[in-house]
């Protein structure tokens, strides 16, 4: 039937049109009973192949596409093929060698590398770029000879081939004839490939389009790489004969050489590292154990019965799931990071675990809460659990570091995540290939939000508003929405994921390539995906910003963080005035409007509020039930009898994945594997069909235990309805605690706080210009920099929040410092002098204010540091040019809000400001100024499209809903490259202790003056 | 003769549709051999970009080359045409 033994697939990056699905269907309905995937110099694309292949009833067999030196060291592509599972590790290795001895981007492995490699492959002699078909090409048939006499050295007769192209490509035929000849004198078998990259002819124009991507050029253009016809797809048997007219024998020698490639897949599940074992501990489980009992100590003074039995059953879990090295080794970490002064948190299911706690990997009681731990780990479970650790954002590398020289360089990566063609990267790529104008696709681009897929995109600009109102040009943009759609999801490029490291016994490059991230690390080719599939064991360090802030509020403010108490009023009674802003979690619009409803008063409620504001309890409307359960409004009822245990917490609402997992198991008999099982499915499940059938089998296994079919029906209804996303309430404990000891901060040392925010962007839900804002609006003086007092960084100075340096445009570190050296200044000509700035820092000081003490006129200033006398009477800049001037150089507002220029006018005009319709009577019609903060459409429960935003002026935010109707109308003010300050007229709505307010009509600042202003948008 | 401007010309094919004659004029060309045969894809973003062009070269009897070429609507034209 033929085999293919030369194809390319997504993962070919720009090279490969064909999906893998799609790659094995085509093969499989030719009747073909195996398939090779060669993509170039990688991997990557080996998990989706091989599962694809599996369901259409294809063998898959994996190889690559390698560059390799030739003897006059340039490259050439050699394409080999994996006969067994030490094949594979040396195909990884090769691979890797090719990578990291290169510069990024220029695989190549060293004529050595391949020496050493080939004996355990199977090569095939290559396309066009092979070495020999080069040389035959260009006439030099002893040089070609050579070539292959080397190569068959050193795969070893028998597992080296010449490759015969069937392309329909000038000289072919002259080429297929000499690589017989010359296969016929040296006695090497030929085989025969079409050089495949999509499945089947008519996708040749996807193909065709990826590669005028790839070349940076233009389907108009002549460009060399880009193919010459449709020939290099999946063919039949009986279209590579034709081709092949000249060495038949080459066609049937692909099944032959099929049948000597096994499937090797990575394994390495058994590869974690074990752990060195101090003396005295005979094996890692007992090291655990005493670890574990000198926590639990230290955690709860004594291990009482029942605390030793969980503690018990979790360690024979996690011995049994043979995680005991994985458990030691992050405790290392951990221990290792706070040894450091790298403040340290975990987060995820590890939560659950008391072991953990005990460890010093979380800092939520697992065993006070109740948590169940089958949620982090159980019996029958075959993916890896979960630790997630956050280090403070500026010193995560060092953690990074320190596991890299304890396990070694070669035993630890990072794991890839891969760019995927999403919906504005579609338009801009596809769209420039095709030739459409630079200024149409920047119109689109800017204004396809942000969650349109490429597959989605014919649909948004139908009803996404400011998309609709677009003029497109028709004719190709057909032709982009129809590659998009094919395209959807395709993988773009490599990158690196947050903070997964691969930790293996073995050299990683043994079982999973490895090459150079952009950033200069290194990082392997499988991304979080695979390297579950194959069993390689991922530890998370991530970097938390919050955690960089805290570290620096607490060492300024003094403040022992572990210590914070837990029921500070005055902290709970920012928490329900919702005057979160600046707290880590808590700040959102959908929070503050949760807080204002729900009136919290313990620890408890902020877990509660993390985890409810979420897509699944959301879009399962659980949020109102349970703020009106907890104020007593409503009777709590639960789901089923004998529940109360499970969802007394949060008042017969279920909020956390905990309680999903306990109502399956419960309910459904189900055992804490399948309940796991249950929940990861539901959170990825996207069609109705799935989840139905999901629903059949709870309903039936809880029938057969006894629950009545009805009952069982509106259960799964519940459970449904939380499918899409939540938070464990491990995770929104941990979560729940540093957002509560935020807001601890943001109460009682809110200057200190603010200015650590500050000096860790971008981080939060806001721009540092709401930050600036919102410290101005609680009373706190914001001072702009000043060349004689300011630090580098934003500081606390007097009680002020005072601009650092650095903030300045065109001030960098070593310009700061001289800065600070050459102090006092007494004029501006003194600091020009003694700092010896360029010309450009100067001025930009200048315009941010740092010379405001010196010589309060700008103008003038800027004169001095040019270094002439400005002319005695030289008026200053308006107050609005002064503005516009400082937001340009500090990137932000900060000695006034830009709304301030327009008060006066605005006023006249009876605008009202936010503070007014915050204290506003409900319904009451009003119009207020701002600037727009976020704006975003969420998916909605009635799918209505609502847009949801904050107005922000001098005295602080609204919430502003808008309807879809009215987004309609104002799509542009919104949504558009421009938007920035608008006005909105609409209906005062009271939120608890608040208020917000129903647009009616958002329109342009500009518009609503009737003229332009000098202020551009904050650079943050 | 002529070099690089395409002439129609009358095509005979063999039983798998190779070329195996051409009349040129009042001259038949044949038995022909096929050096080399390739596709060409037109250009597919364009109105009438559909299809390949299908190109043979072959040699005479009288040991001239040519390039056969057979259009995506079927006819056929000599496209390049050697001494």
């Amino acid at each position: 039937m033929a085999t293919h033994l030369h194809l390319h697939g997504p993962f070919s990056h720009l090279d490969g049109a064909s999906s893998a699905a799609d790659l094995a269907a085509r093969a499989a309905s030719l009747g073909q009973q195996a398939l090779a995937l060669t993509d170039h110099n990688s991997l990557s694309g080996i998990g989706e192949f091989t599962q694809a292949c599996t369901q259409a009833g294809v063998r898959p067999i994996i190889g690559a596409e390698v560059t390799v030196e030739d003897a006059t060291g340039a490259s050439s592509h050699l394409t080999l093929l994996v006969p067994d599972q030490t094949g594979y590790s040396h195909l990884s290795q090769l691979i890797s060698a090719a990578h990291l001895s290169r510069p990024r981007g220029q695989p190549m492995a060293s004529q050595e590398a391949l020496a050493a490699h080939a004996p355990y492959l199977i090569g095939l002699s290559g396309c066009r770029q092979g070495e020999v078909s080069r040389h035959l090409l260009g006439g030099r048939r002893e040089l070609a000879e050579e070539a292959a006499r080397r190569l068959m050295g050193w795969f070893g007769r028998g597992k080296f081939f010449l490759e015969q192209e069937v392309c329909r490509l000038p000289g072919d035929r002259p080429l297929q004839r000499a690589m017989r000849d010359l296969g016929q004198h040296l006695r090497l078998p030929r085989v025969a490939t079409s050089n495949a990259h999509y499945a089947q002819a008519q996708d040749f124009w996807l193909h065709d389009l990826l590669v005028c991507i790839r070349t940076n050029s233009r389907v108009d253009d002549l460009a060399p790489g880009r193919p010459m016809n449709d020939w290099q797809f999946v063919q039949s048997e009986a279209d590579m004969a034709r081709g092949l007219p000249d060495d038949p024998a080459a066609v049937a020698m692909t099944d032959r050489v099929a049948d000597m490639c096994g499937l090797a897949l990575p394994d390495a599940r058994l590869l974690f590292p074990a752990v060195l074992l101090p003396q005295g501990a005979s094996s890692a489980y007992v090291y655990l154990r005493q670890l574990t009992e000198q926590g639990a100590i230290w955690r709860y003074g004594q291990i009482g019965s029942r605390l030793r039995q969980r503690i018990d059953e979790e360690l024979s879990v996690i011995a049994q799931t043979k995680f005991t090295d994985y458990m030691l080794a992050v405790a290392e970490i951990a221990g290792w990071a706070r040894g450091a002064g790298i403040r340290t948190s975990g987060r995820g299911s590890a939560a659950d675990s008391v072991v953990a706690y005990c460890l010093g990997l979380t800092d939520v009681d697992a065993f006070a809460r109740d948590l169940p731990f089958a949620r982090f780990l159980s019996l029958g479970r075959t993916d890896p659990p979960d630790v997630d650790l956050d280090f403070d954002a500026d010193r995560r590398e060092e953690v990074a570091a320190h596991v890299a020289r304890r396990y070694g360089q070669d035993h630890v990566a990072a794991v890839a995540t891969y760019v995927r063609l999403e919906g504005r990267l579609a338009i801009r790529e596809v769209g420039k290939a095709l030739g459409l104008p630079a200024a149409e696709l920047g119109a689109i681009a800017k204004r396809v939000p942000y969650y349109v897929g490429a597959d989605g995109l014919r649909e948004a600009l139908v009803r996404v508003p400011e998309l609709r109102q677009l003029k497109l040009s028709t004719g190709r943009i057909e032709t982009l929405l129809q590659a998009a759609e094919r395209l959807a999801d395709w993988p773009r490029h490599l990158g690196t994921h947050l903070g997964g490291l691969v930790v293996t016994a073995c050299p990683v490059a043994e079982v999973m390539p490895l090459q150079m991230a952009a950033k200069g690390t290194v990082v392997g080719q499988f991304d979080k995906r695979d390297c579950e599939t194959f069993g390689l064991i991922k530890i998370d360090l991530l970097h938390l910003r919050t955690l960089s802030a805290v570290n620096e509020a607490i060492t300024v403010s003094q403040v022992p963080w572990e210590t914070i108490p837990a029921d500070d009023p005055a902290t709970f009674r920012r928490l329900r005035r919702a005057e979160t802003v600046g707290a880590f979690q808590l700040e959102s619009p959908a929070q503050r409007a949760l807080h204002r409803r729900m009136k919290g008063d313990q620890l408890e409620d902020v877990i509660a509020a993390t985890a409810l504001i979420r897509p699944g309890p959301i879009k399962g409307d659980m949020v109102a039930p349970f703020v009106r359960r907890r104020l007593g409004k409503e009777a709590i009822i639960y789901p089923a009898p004998g529940l109360e245990d499970v969802l007394g917490r949060t008042y017969g609402v279920v909020v956390y994945q905990e309680q999903v997992l306990e109502i399956a198991v419960r309910v459904a008999g189900f055992s804490p594997a399948e309940a796991d099982r249950l929940r990861r499915t539901m959170s990825r499940a996207r069609s109705k069909a799935e989840m139905q059938s999901l629903g059949d089998v709870f309903c039936a296994r809880a029938v057969a235990r006894g629950v009545d079919r009805g009952a069982a029906a509106e259960i799964w209804q519940t459970l449904l309805g939380y499918a899409s996303y939540g938070f464990a309430e491990g995770h929104a404990a941990a979560f729940g605690l540093i957002g509560y000891r935020t807001l601890y901060l943001l109460e009682h040392h809110s200057a200190v706080w603010y200015a650590a925010l500050l000096n860790h962007q971008p981080m939060g839900y806001y721009p540092p210009q709401t930050l600036v804002t919102e410290a101005r609006r609680r009373g706190i003086q914001v001072r702009l920099p000043d060349v004689n007092r300011s630090e580098p960084t934003w500081t606390v100075q007097d009680g002020a929040l005072s601009c650092g340096l650095l903030q300045v445009r065109n001030m960098n570190a070593e310009e700061t410092d001289r800065v600070l050296a050459g102090r006092p200044y007494r004029t501006a000509w003194d600091l020009a002098e003694k700092s010896r700035l360029q010309p450009a820092a100067l001025r930009q000081l200048v315009l941010a204010g740092a010379l405001d003490s010196l010589i309060p006129n700008r103008r003038r200033a800027l004169w001095q540091v040019g270094g002439q006398a400005a002319v005695a009477d030289l008026a200053d800049f308006t107050p609005e040019r002064r503005l516009a001037q400082e937001m340009v150089a500090l990137g932000l507002a900060v000695s006034a809000h830009p709304l301030s220029c327009f008060r006066p006018r605005l006023e006249r005009a009876g605008v009202l400001r936010t503070d007014q319709v915050l204290c506003a009577p409900h319904r009451m019609q009003a119009t207020v100024a701002g600037a727009l903060v976020r704006p975003h459409r969420p998916p909605t429960r009635s799918g209505e499209r609502v847009v949801f935003l904050c107005l922000e002026d001098e005295r602080g935010l609204l919430d502003v809903t808008v309807p879809e109707a009215v987004y309609r109308q104002n799509a542009d003010a919104i949504f558009g490259p421009d938007a920035w300050l608008v006005v909105v007229e609409g209906t005062v709505r009271e939120v608890g202790t608040g208020a917000s307010l129903d647009a009616q009509r958002v329109t342009a600042l500009t518009a609503y003056l009737g003229r332009s202003y000098a202020l551009q948008p904050p650079r943050a | 003769m002529d070099r690089g401007r395409e002439r129609a010309v009358q095509v005979c094919c063999d039983e798998s549709g190779d070329p195996a004659t051409f009349v040129m004029g009042q001259v038949t060309y044949g038995p022909l051999r096929i050096e080399d045969t390739w596709a060409y894809r037109e250009p597919w973003w364009q109105a009438d970009g559909g299809g390949n062009r299908q190109v043979y070269r072959v040699r005479s009897k009288a040991g001239h080359l040519f390039d056969l070429c057979k259009m995506p609507a079927g006819d056929w034209r000599i496209s390049r045409l050697f001494d």
